[in-house]
């Protein structure tokens, strides 16, 4: 192993529960071989793209404009002609590629297997709410997101699994390993910053948006265990998926529900805390300031409100804006562009919280070190991987606690 | 099975942004598709619905480079069976290296190996398979073109109190 590369954990030692895939030997060895590559990419090849920039594109574009270069897509239209920036997109496409056939090829073999088991925790539970007149979103159907063949939502069989369960054996592919054992690292983020942020606080209702399959809500109902959770997401594969997986996990106090962020179904100020994790991006400038505005309806006086993103383009330098642009335009995720554009305070500020309530912070995924590693970008010894590094902004608001007498007086109007 | 899609076909719909992925919902199947009905192999080598990138001067060398890394990955996976295996060996003390010069495969290890290689074929060659699919169903929009509509100006934010909302059961 290049010793200059962070030590690599094994896709053996993910987190396994009732509906996660076996996988044989070679399997893991395919998965644990393109987690390499990822690696490879990431701290090797990398460095090289921003070298290529450095020392021949941006001087050239530079004397062209007659200027230093202002934006992303300037450096991204020079960049384009690059023969190292080629090869290194070429087989950041084609990796990605790669572990989604090799996820699917492990999961389709075993669909049957899987489903039973899903179906035996699934029956009849009041905790899986699913809802056949919610749409996909064109968001969501416009391309398969992230190269994942059918998205999140596609049913190829009767109570479909199969894209949570090629999501969740991909995940640690995808971040070599750095989300964690139950690649939950945001989750357990957002619960460290709430234990020292608001110590001692107990929501008792609690909302998280797309959850899919429901990996980053897990340890706030695991945190929260008297809070009654609900993880909405309009794709009902993810939400079969995930409901199994919480089950098996042992973790009983999460109501997943076929939703839409744009249409909450629940009553005003109804939840205490509301999430979202890598949510925003995968969505459309029309339908954010209209779950934006649902967040706000539904939160109760007192409530916070916490989103994790990869952090927004606005004041960043044009060659980084660039490289964290790439999976806009090259990995299937057509709205991460726009979305990074987003003035996130405006946004909050007009969805009915007020000026002055946006917060912003940043974040880290919360994993077991032992096993896996520290983010890339991390430490001094590695390097950062533009757009797929467990380290987030995170940004929300506080809804300011109704006054005591006012309360009081609310309660005391007869239902 | 009366009306559902086949399940081994990848586009059963096509529209000029390829299948519409509702259409693989198996309608008019009350059970829908056997998983076991599945070819496990074609439902792997899957496309993604959207317009691939070439970021090669020749699509062709891009190809070659694709069909090159699922092979070198191959390698790799090849590579640590023997490992184990090799260590497992010589951890037991079963076999002289001989033996393995020696082998010859029976029939029901040959019918292994064919099985084997098929899945290897289709997942060294994926990307023309895909190209193929490509042919079938369009590319797909290309993505700016995306970007401009998912991107529109937002309209207002609407009233905070819509219609359609239901508490919770």
């Amino acid at each position: 192993m290049d010793p200059s590369l962070p030590a690599q954990p094994s896709w053996r030692q993910v987190g396994r529960h009732a509906v996660f895939p076996n996988a044989s030997h070679d399997e893991v060895a395919r998965f644990d071989t393109l987690t390499r590559l990822n690696l490879h990419l990431s701290q090797v090849l990398a460095p090289g793209v921003k070298k290529a920039y450095q020392t021949r594109v941006e001087p050239a574009l530079a004397a062209a404009l007659g200027r230093p270069p202002q934006d992303r897509h300037e450096v991204r239209r020079a960049m384009a002609s690059d023969l190292h920036y080629q090869f290194w997109s070429a087989l950041r496409r084609n990796t990605m590629e790669q572990r989604q056939q090799a996820g699917r090829s492990v999961v389709f073999r075993q669909l049957g297997t899987l489903r039973d088991r899903a179906d035996a925790l699934n029956a009849d539970a009041p905790t899986l709410q699913l809802d056949p007149s919610v749409q996909q979103p064109r968001y969501q159907r416009a391309v398969d997101i992230h190269c994942m063949p059918g998205s999140y939502h596609t049913e190829v069989v009767e109570r479909d699994i199969a894209p949570g369960a090629n999501y969740d054996a991909g995940l640690f592919v995808t971040t070599a390993g750095m989300l964690g054992r139950y690649a939950d690292g945001g989750g357990q983020a957002i619960v460290d910053w709430l234990q020292k942020h608001r110590p001692g606080w107990q929501p008792r209702r609690i909302l998280d948006i797309g959850c899919t399959i429901g990996h980053n809500v897990l340890p706030l109902a695991q945190a929260f265990p008297q809070a009654e959770v609900v993880a909405i997401d309009t794709a009902a594969p993810v939400l079969r998926y995930g409901h199994a997986r919480a089950k098996s996990l042992q973790v009983h106090n999460i109501q997943f529900r076929q939703a839409s962020g744009e249409a909450v179904p629940a009553a005003d100020e109804s939840f205490d805390l509301v999430t979202t994790a890598m949510f925003w991006h995968e969505t459309s400038n029309t339908a954010m300031p209209r779950i934006m505005a649902e967040v706000h309806r539904v939160l109760a006086p007192g409530g916070l409100t916490l989103h994790l993103e990869q952090p927004q383009y606005r004041g960043m330098d044009p060659f980084e804006a660039f490289m964290r642009d790439w999976d806009a335009y090259n990995n299937n995720e057509p709205f991460w562009t726009r979305m990074h554009e987003w003035d996130l305070d405006e946004l909050v500020t007009r969805s009915g919280f007020g000026a002055g309530s946006y917060f912003e912070t940043t974040m880290q995924a919360k994993v077991d070190r032992a096993l896996f590693p520290a983010p890339l970008g991390a430490g001094d010894s590695t390097q950062e991987d533009y757009g797929r590094t467990p380290t987030w902004t995170a940004f929300g608001a506080s809804k300011p606690a109704r006054p005591a007498v006012l309360d009081a007086a609310v309660k005391a109007v007869p239902a | 099975m009366s009306s559902g899609p086949d399940p081994a076909s990848l586009d059963p719909v096509g529209t000029p942004d390829g299948p519409d992925p509702a259409s693989l919902d198996p309608v008019g199947t009350p059970d829908g598709p056997d998983p076991a009905s599945l070819d496990p192999v074609r439902m792997a080598n899957r496309r993604a619905l959207g317009k691939r990138p070439n970021f090669l001067d020749d699509p062709a060398v891009e190809r070659v480079l694709s069909i090159t890394m699922a092979v070198a990955t191959e390698l790799a996976v090849a590579r640590e069976r023997i490992d184990t295996l090799e260590r497992l060996l010589v951890q037991k003390g079963v076999l002289g290296a001989e033996d393995i010069e020696h082998f010859q495969p029976d029939t029901t290890a040959q019918e292994a190996r064919n099985a084997w290689g098929r899945e290897y074929i289709a997942r060294v060659l994926r990307i023309l398979e895909q190209d193929v699919q490509a042919m079938d169903s369009g590319a797909g929009a290309p993505m700016d073109q995306l970007m401009e509509e998912l991107g529109q100006a937002s309209a207002p934010p609407p009233a905070t109190t819509p219609t359609h909302n239901t508490e919770f059961p």
